[in-house]
């Protein structure tokens, strides 16, 4: 069996650097030309996303929990690792990668405390309720954003209360390696003793808590794990967009975030990185050649939820996931089979 | 074949929208909105192509930036109709001449922001997967700001018609804007309100979530700070409140002769009718961010309210009219405001910078830009050392739901 | 002190705003057990109706607040629409879908409203032509007071036709058990949709009161104004008629009280804190009852 285990880690790791080598491909090697900045731009916007959502989902699909605030705690996270690189790089001339390291570390860190500060209380609630502190939650991160002058901190010379001139080093190459990892350790996760417990709590709270599992624990530990990627997302975030507007984390991103996790199917990790990147960037390209789409967009996305919560309410993937080595087992094992014959 | 691609695209784009528009009634909408962007792009590509037929030597292209749909489509309407007119009547007069040789204008791009500064990175990346050498825009303040550090790293000209923050200029030397800075356009508020309206107590309501609005205010009471004899009180909101009643009482309580209301277009009725409800008669005062209020059916409360502008389209001077009526001919009256003439100000600027540089290549046409004084249709401009335009200013009022000209400021 | 009675005025204005929104969020809460995030965008839906019928009632010289019943009717046919459209087929299926379809159904009405209406604020006209009112040093529009006379009295009817009639005992029975007041002769499906009428025609009521007093209008209005209402229902305590009115008209005074004393741009924080703890201290808020989990 360990064998077997290694293989499959193996046939991974070839997965994550073929995609690695095809993204260099259409990047570094100038295919595209001058689009090449622009399709680049979408690629991390996809990726940014997919760990976002991918938390989110931790949330939804693993605790049955609805977090409608993840944009506030994405903006935390943004926030702090900008305060941060910027102070830095005031003080020395750091490398890109080094930068960026310090910037999902503190985002995520950040996000992390204050998802443990409000998991805490909040999760004595659940359902409605829990879901409409966490809109609470980032509006009210929204408004202290909009009101404290945090590009002050810094001494930065704008003067409302975007924050610019942050250091642009969320490369795609970096983003897809954190990405990779992001999911990895989310995955590692759901697999581990933690994640069944969660699992049980969300099959049947009171069974899990009368067989010793420590509810309120498992729930906030999660809760704090789904805050600490979301930070990171956000710190990739403000390290691509290198502008932070508070209005930027409002309800409306928060529910955009959910609708992807539920259209992915919200317990299926493989749902959400497939969905992201679709939902984040496939309307951008299409009003790359159609600009009228852009008014459309939401509302598609709207019409197609509705739907599939009245005819196939787990969404694309349900709770499935895809393997790679399963499916090249699948692909083997048949054509073993043609062979026997 | 690069070329006929866009287009087909542009035209596809068109159709489209002209269907969806059908599809979606007689209704006004930001589709349309979207749809006449593309229309008035698909024209230019019309009219290129049949000017290509004519003696240029070759083409220059040019991306734009502005809010098509989103809270300030408005200011998008216009912005693409009075670019769009721009490269038509240059093209018209021949085109840029650098080195003996006519060169064809030509708009590879125009993309939209909806107001919102993530859109914008990604309208500019659009814009910079074409071969373009120079970007006119964007329109909100925040939204050029995500994008000017980055242009200037590339190298890449950026012309910002109507984003007046004080700090977008200082970003870099590729970086130049068409209307004034808010450096400048604070002082000259407070000197509206203490000199003309003889203001000695002042309240002045804000967003403190919008760069624009904060910014211009904090210029503004900076000013105020120095003259004596004024007091001011600070009172904050933000962009998506609806409810000013709070704002107003307590300035009304405090005595204020004058409300300054640095916001944005948007949210401008509600103030002023919940101001004027209140029994605030004096005179409320905005910035140029005014330019598009829609005054239906309040046109009462809208007496004794005075803006900033960076241009009077109701001007007698000679080249005003000529904009106007041929913006009317091509465009109707839809979204003919000031934004509009900056953005056609911008392209017209930029294509005189190109011939006093001799030379379509940025870095260049930086350095003729930063000599250049041009006719604008709202007065003289020229640049400063940081790159910051010098720009005279009008002041426009509402007479009975009428905007109309009051007077005018050089800085 | 004048500034203070000014202060009430505007707050019990903007709270009876809330109030009738509230009661929408805690009608249907208090049956199906769902929170309807499409109720906000039910007065943008209104307020769209008034915008454009305003000039047709000028056109036909009625009077111009004639055109709230149009406000009124189209509001029941979309609140009705939505509840059999998108939520009846829902129903059953468990709390996180019925949510996920509510905010479905809100991002179709405001992206919907979008496509069709733009996204340029526009004003509405006022209906009313009233002088301003005068009370010593405070003085208030007229059309203030009447659409705050006007929101109060739509309450009391609400509250004789839910105490005194058979359809609002019925409206009361189904959210104390459901297959009880079935055995009893009473269609819940009728008495959901009935709801949901009412429900929107209230929105209707409150968005003409939003419309008299911010007169602008757009797509996006409905997000902030729901969830401020939302707020409201749970503080009064959610399912809780009375609750409603109680938590919306002090949601109002609260914010106009913070914006006038504390902090103008940051009142938000206050509103959504107070939420926070209600939800902690009281999940069933102040005039709400407790229900306790079922093992």
């Amino acid at each position: 069996m360990p064998a077997k285990m290694k293989k499959n880690y193996l046939i991974c790791i070839i997965g994550v650097v073929i995609g690695y080598l095809l993204l260099s491909l259409v990047f570094d090697t100038g295919i595209l030309g001058t689009r090449s900045a622009y399709f680049n731009g979408l690629a991390v916007i996809g990726m940014f996303y997919t760990i976002v959502v991918c938390s989110l989902n931790l949330l939804t699909g693993y605790m049955g929990e609805f977090s409608l605030g993840h944009a506030g705690f994405m903006s935390i996270g943004a926030y702090a690792s900008a305060i941060v690189t910027t102070l830095i790089g005031q003080k020395v001339e750091l490398s890109g990668i080094v930068i960026y390291l310090i910037a999902i570390l503190v985002g995520g860190i950040a996000a992390g405390i204050i998802g443990f500060l409000v998991g805490i209380p909040a999760l004595r609630l659940s359902g409605d309720y829990l879901c409409i502190v966490t809109v609470a939650v980032a509006e009210i991160v929204r408004v202290v954003l909009s009101n404290v002058g945090i590009p002050a901190i810094t001494g930065a010379a704008t003067f409302g209360k975007s924050f610019s001139g942050i250091a642009k080093v969320s490369d795609y190459h970096y983003v897809y390696i954190t990405m990779v990892v992001c999911i990895f350790i989310m995955y590692c996760y759901i697999r581990s003793r933690y994640g069944r417990a969660l699992i049980a709590i969300r099959e049947d709270r009171i069974a899990a808590e009368s067989s010793g599992i420590n509810v309120t624990r498992t729930k906030v530990l999660t809760f704090t794990i789904s805050a600490f990627f979301a930070g990171v997302g956000g710190a990739v975030y403000a390290h691509y967009i290198t502008t932070l507007v508070p209005t930027y984390f409002n309800f409306s991103k928060s529910s955009e975030f959910l609708a992807i996790v539920i259209l992915g199917g919200s317990g299926s990790m493989t749902g959400s990185i497939v969905a992201s990147p679709i939902l984040a960037a496939l309307p951008q390209m299409i009003s790359y050649v159609v600009p009228a789409f852009a008014s459309y967009r939401m509302l598609i996305y709207a019409v197609i939820l509705v739907i599939v919560m009245i005819f196939k309410p787990s969404g694309l993937f349900g709770t499935r996931e895809f393997s790679l080595p399963k499916l090249l087992e699948r692909i083997s094992g048949s054509r073993k089979k043609a062979d026997a014959r | 074949m690069r070329k006929r691609n866009q287009i087909s695209a542009v035209i596809t784009a068109a159709a489209l929208g002209m269907g969806l528009l059908a599809g979606c009634g007689s209704s006004t909408s930001s589709a349309p909105a979207a749809s006449t962007g593309d229309a008035a792009a698909a024209s230019t590509a019309a009219a290129t192509q049949a000017a290509a037929s004519g003696d240029f030597d070759g083409t220059i292209s040019i991306g734009g930036i502005a809010p098509l749909t989103g809270s300030l489509a408005n200011w998008g309407k216009g912005a693409v109709n009075g670019y769009t007119l721009a490269i038509d009547q240059i093209n018209a007069d021949g085109g840029v001449t650098i080195d003996g040789k006519k060169y064809q204008l030509t708009s590879a791009v125009f993309a939209d922001d909806k107001g919102d500064p993530t859109e914008a990175v990604s309208a500019y990346n659009n814009c910079m997967s074409h071969d373009i050498s120079a970007i006119i825009g964007s329109c909100s303040s925040s939204c050029t700001l995500s994008f000017v550090q980055t242009a200037q790293d590339a190298g890449m000209l950026v012309i910002t018609p109507y984003s007046t923050n004080a700090t977008i200029c200082k970003t870099g030397d590729y970086i130049f804007r068409e209307c004034f800075s808010d450096a400048n356009q604070g002082p000259m508020l407070a000197k509206l309100a203490t000199d003309e309206f003889k203001a000695t107590n002042i309240a002045v309501i804000c967003a403190e979530d919008s760069d624009y609005c904060a910014g211009l205010a904090e210029n503004m009471e900076a000013a105020l700070d120095q003259m004596s004899g004024v007091t001011y009180q600070h009172y904050g909101c933000v962009t998506t409140d609806t409810d000013y009643t709070a704002q107003i009482n307590s300035a009304i309580e405090q005595g204020a002769e004058v409300m300054i209301y640095p916001n944005n277009y948007d949210t401008v009725p509600n103030f002023v009718s919940q101001a004027r409800d209140a029994g605030f008669t004096g005179p409320i005062l905005g910035g140029d961010a005014w330019d598009g209020t829609d005054v239906t059916g309040y046109e009462s409360k809208f007496n004794d309210t005075y803006y900033l502008a960076h241009v009077d389209l109701n001007a007698e001077d000679a080249a005003m009219k000529a904009y106007v009526e041929a913006y009317k001919a091509a465009y109707g009256e839809d979204g003919l405001n000031a934004v509009s003439s900056l953005y056609y100000d911008s392209v017209k600027m930029l294509a005189q910078a190109m011939e006093d540089a001799n030379s379509y290549d940025p870095s260049v046409v930086k350095d003729a830009l930063s000599k250049i004084t041009y006719e604008s249709l709202g007065g003289t401009i020229t640049y400063d050392e940081n790159g910051d335009a010098i720009k005279p200013f009008s002041i426009e009022t509402f007479k009975d739901g009428v905007l109309s000209y009051y007077g005018s400021f050089s800085s | 002190m004048a500034k203070f009675i000014q202060s009430l005025i505007n707050g019990l204005n903007l709270g009876s705003v809330y109030a009738l929104t509230a009661l929408g969020y805690t009608m249907v809460y208090g049956i199906i057990r769902m929170i309807n995030f499409a109720h906000g965008d039910f007065i943008m839906v209104g307020g769209f109706t008034l915008f454009y019928t305003i000039p047709v009632m000028r056109a036909m010289g009625l009077p111009l607040w004639f055109s709230v019943f149009a406000a009124i009717a189209v509001c029941v046919v979309v609140g009705v629409l939505t509840e059999q459209i998108a939520y009846k087929p829902v129903r059953g299926q468990g709390s996180t879908t019925a949510l996920i379809t509510a905010l479905g159904m809100s991002l179709i009405l405001e992206n919907g409203a979008l496509v069709v209406f733009g996204s340029a604020p526009r004003n509405v006209s006022p209906m009313f032509d009233l002088p301003t009112l005068k009370f010593g040093p405070v003085s208030t529009p007229g059309t203030t007071i009447l659409t705050l006379v006007i929101g109060i009295v739509v309450m009391i009817l609400l509250m004789v036709f839910i105490k005194n009639t058979k359809l609002g005992a019925a409206m009361r029975a189904v959210p104390e058990d459901k297959i009880a007041s079935t055995l009893v002769g009473v269609n819940v499906n009728h008495i959901i949709t009935a709801t949901f009428a009412i429900g929107s025609g209230l929105a209707a009521v409150a968005s003409m009161m939003y419309t008299t007093s911010y007169v602008s209008i757009k797509n996006e209005m409905g997000i902030t104004l729901g969830l401020k209402a939302f707020v409201a229902a749970v503080l009064g305590g959610i399912g809780s008629i009375p609750g409603a009115m109680l938590g919306g008209l002090m949601l109002g005074i609260i914010e106009i009280m913070v914006k006038v004393y504390m902090l103008p741009g940051a009142y938000e924080a206050v509103t959504y804190l107070i939420l926070i703890i209600v939800l902690l201290v009281k999940p069933s808020g102040l005039m709400g009852k407790n229900i306790s989990e079922k093992v």
